[in-house]
Formats: C-alpha cells, sequence, structure tokens
C-alpha cells in the first residue's frame, strides 16, 4: 500500500525528526493511526536512514593520525601563516596562466616542428633524387622556351609549304637534275 | 525555533550536533570565544586546542564530501583546518564560531572536490564522459573497499550498500547533496543547515525533500522488505 501523496512531505519531515510544529504534528500522528500506507512508508524511510548513516560514518581516526593532522595544521600556521588561500581569484589565475603557458609552447613547438619536419623532409626528397648533368640541367631550365622554338618551328614549315606540296628542304621531281648548281647557270 | 538556540559556549542544544566536543567539555575547558580570540593573537596553544576539538568533525564532513575515501578525508581536512585558521581574522563573531567553521569547512569541501573532479576530467576523459552520461561507473570504482570486520557476508553488504549510497548521492545536485549530507550524516538541523549553507530555510527544505525522494527512489533494494 502505497504513501498518501499529500503527506509526503510531513512524512519526510517527522523522518528526518524535523516535525517541529506541536499542531502539525498532532494532525500528523492521528493520520498514521489510521493510515497503513503511511505507517509503512515512515518505518521503511526509518530503515533507510539507519542504513545510510550507517554507510557514511567515517572510520574512528586513530590517535596517531589525529596528531600527525594536528602537528601538519599547526606546523603551516606556524610556518606559512600567510600563504594566500587556493579558493580566492588568485588560485583560479594560476592555471589560468599555467593554461597559457602550455598554449604557447604548444603552437610553438608545433611552429618549430612544422618547419623542422616539411623542411627537412623537402631536404630529404630533394638529395634522395638523382642528380642531373649540367646540360640536362640547362634543358630543364629552358623547357619552356624549347617547347615554343619547337612550335615555331613547326609553324614556319606549314606557313612556308609551296603550293607542289612539298615542303622546302624537299627536293621537287620536276626540277630534278635542273637545279643549278651554286658556280652553274641553267642552261634551257 | 527555541531549541535551535546556541548556548554560550557555541553549542546548540538540540541533538548533540553540531559542535558536540565543546559541550562535552568540562567546566575548566576554554570556551570558544575565548580561544578564538586568543588563536586570532597568534596563540599556539588556543590554536592547538582549537583544532584538537574539530578536527575529527572537519574530517567527518571532508570524508562524505569525497566519497568515503578515509585517506582523501584526512587530507581534505587538513586543507579545510588550513583555511579556518588562516582566515581566522575575518571571523567577525556575528555568528557561532562552530558555525562558521563549518561554513568554511564546508566550502573548503567543496572547492577540493570540484578540484579533484576537474583534474580527474583533464586527466582522464573518458571516465568523464561516463559519468557525465549519468553512469557512476567512476564514482562505483573511486569507493574502497569497506573495512573488514571479519564477517564477509556483512563486509559484502556493506561494500554494496555504500556503492549505491555514494551512486545515489551522486545524482544529486551540488546542493541538495550539500543539504541531504549535513542533515543525514551531520544531523543539523535545517535551521543550522540555513545558517552554514547560507540558503533559507524554505530552500533547504526543499532540497532536503527533493534529496530525500531520490535516495529513496535509488536505493529501493535496500528497503525492508
Amino acid at each position: 500500500m502505497q504513501a498518501c501523496r499529500n503527506h509526503n512531505e510531513t512524512l519526510m519531515l517527522d523522518v528526518l525528526d524535523e516535525l517541529t510544529d506541536p499542531r502539525v504534528r498532532r494532525d500528523w500522528e492521528g493520520h498514521l493511526a489510521s493510515c497503513s500506507g503511511c505507517r509503512t512508508e515512515k518505518a521503511q524511510m526509518l530503515y533507510l536512514l539507519v542504513q545510510v548513516r550507517a554507510s557514511g560514518s567515517p572510520p574512528e581516526l586513530s590517535d596517531a593520525e589525529a596528531q600527525r593532522m594536528a602537528g601538519a595544521v599547526r606546523w603551516e600556521i606556524r610556518n606559512r601563516p600567510n600563504r594566500v588561500s587556493r579558493s580566492g581569484w588568485s588560485f583560479r589565475l594560476i592555471p589560468a596562466l599555467a593554461a597559457a603557458c602550455v598554449l604557447i609552447i604548444t603552437v610553438m613547438a608545433g611552429y618549430w616542428f612544422k618547419d623542422s619536419f616539411f623542411g627537412a623532409g623537402r631536404v630529404f626528397d630533394l638529395a634522395s633524387e638523382p642528380q642531373l648533368a649540367a646540360p640536362d640541367l640547362d634543358v630543364v631550365k629552358h623547357l619552356d622556351l624549347l617547347r615554343d622554338m619547337d612550335t615555331i618551328e613547326k609553324l614556319i614549315q606549314i606557313v612556308d609549304i609551296p603550293d607542289n606540296g612539298l615542303s622546302p628542304g624537299e627536293p621537287n621531281p620536276e626540277t630534278q637534275g635542273t637545279q643549278p648548281d651554286e658556280n652553274s647557270h641553267v642552261v634551257a | 525555533m527555541s531549541a535551535d538556540k546556541p548556548n554560550p559556549d557555541g553549542t546548540y542544544a538540540r541533538r548533540g550536533l553540531p559542535v558536540a566536543p565543546a559541550r562535552e567539555a568540562s567546566a575548566a575547558a576554554p570556551r570558544d570565544d575565548e580561544l578564538v580570540q586568543r588563536a586570532r593573537n597568534d596563540d599556539p596553544r588556543a590554536i592547538a586546542q582549537l583544532v584538537e576539538r574539530y578536527q575529527k568533525k572537519v574530517y567527518g564532513i571532508a570524508y562524505q564530501f569525497c566519497g568515503f575515501d578515509k585517506s582523501e578525508a584526512q587530507d581534505m581536512a587538513q586543507e579545510a583546518l588550513l583555511q579556518i585558521f588562516r582566515n581566522l581574522k575575518r571571523f567577525e563573531g556575528r555568528s557561532q564560531f562552530s558555525t562558521w567553521l563549518y561554513r568554511v569547512a564546508v566550502n573548503a569541501c567543496l572547492d577540493s572536490r570540484r578540484r579533484r573532479r576537474r583534474w580527474s576530467q583533464l586527466l582522464f576523459p573518458w571516465r568523464a564522459d561516463r559519468q557525465d552520461g549519468g553512469n557512476t561507473g567512476t564514482v562505483l570504482e573511486n569507493i574502497p573497499a569497506p573495512e573488514e570486520d571479519g564477517n564477509p557476508l556483512s563486509n559484502v553488504s556493506g561494500g554494496e550498500l555504500k556503492r549505491d549510497v555514494m551512486a545515489a548521492l551522486d545524482t544529486l545536485s551540488a546542493n541538495q547533496r550539500t543539504v541531504y549530507q549535513l542533515k543525514v550524516f551531520q544531523d543539523m538541523s535545517i535551521a543550522e543547515i540555513a545558517e552554514v549553507t547560507g540558503m533559507a530555510e524554505g530552500t533547504v527544505k526543499t532540497h532536503l525533500f527533493r534529496a530525500t525522494q531520490a535516495v529513496r527512489a535509488q536505493l529501493h533494494r535496500w528497503v525492508a522488505p
């Protein structure tokens, strides 16, 4: 059987020994006498409270432990009486400063590692390539220019092709044998 | 709330907490306010007496705030005591010394827990992910083994209960958890909790109600049949 919902708070106050108002107490006790649900709930909550209290009671400090703690406190007060409280803003400032330092160091380290790591990689890659001879390097260097020259040469060839369809360097079969020497004239 | 009015020696008349040591002290023992006055003038004997008077109480608070780990609780308690005595000159005497002391101790423990959690999230993000996902794996892993008492059955069930309680507490919000721990483990009244945490009594009551409901739901298997 459930406890009455409208008496939940009074029940809790009774269990925790906080029902100080005599009128409320009298009413509550009258209700308890007639309501078995509330009686059961009260008994269960009291039992639970005892259990919880038992589980949370601290183990006894031995005399030696108590003396050690008291001695440590007295020593601290005597030798460092004006140490700044660790709960103030100054205490919160310390982790903030530490975090800022860590951040700065991380950024610097990252920058340094980036340079050294990737820089080293680049050097390593270049070094691992086969060395080229100087003329070859020259060719590579002027590759674009050579490519342009090649294109121009092809263009000239196309433009210079005569109507007979032969390229300028090719011998014409019609005029073959009549090609004048450099030192002679063709006789018709 | 006349029952919650503090005695002249800084103790509360109610339920024996939170400042039981001073109340049990003999008539010859100096009162809190005398000791505080001397401690503020750097009297080492007064400081020693105050440390001795309150260290177990502060250790108890630390134990519950640090997840039931004895050695961590000792470190946390030491840190809290140091903060208390380093800030002693800021104590203006507007509240009882014990109330002020508990407030500083609770804040120190909360700070320490937050710091540890932050470091844990930084160093072990996968654990933090699990915790964010509502899983209490981290808590379960961190809970130390229960103290041996010779009975294996009670050891096992005690360990399980401790783990379940920690898991249940871990589902609460920081305010709910603080209020619940001060009420259940330190047996403070709602008025005292309100004074220590700086919340209104109604707010404390609301947090306490929600926390109790949540813990009750989480620990349903431990409820008596």
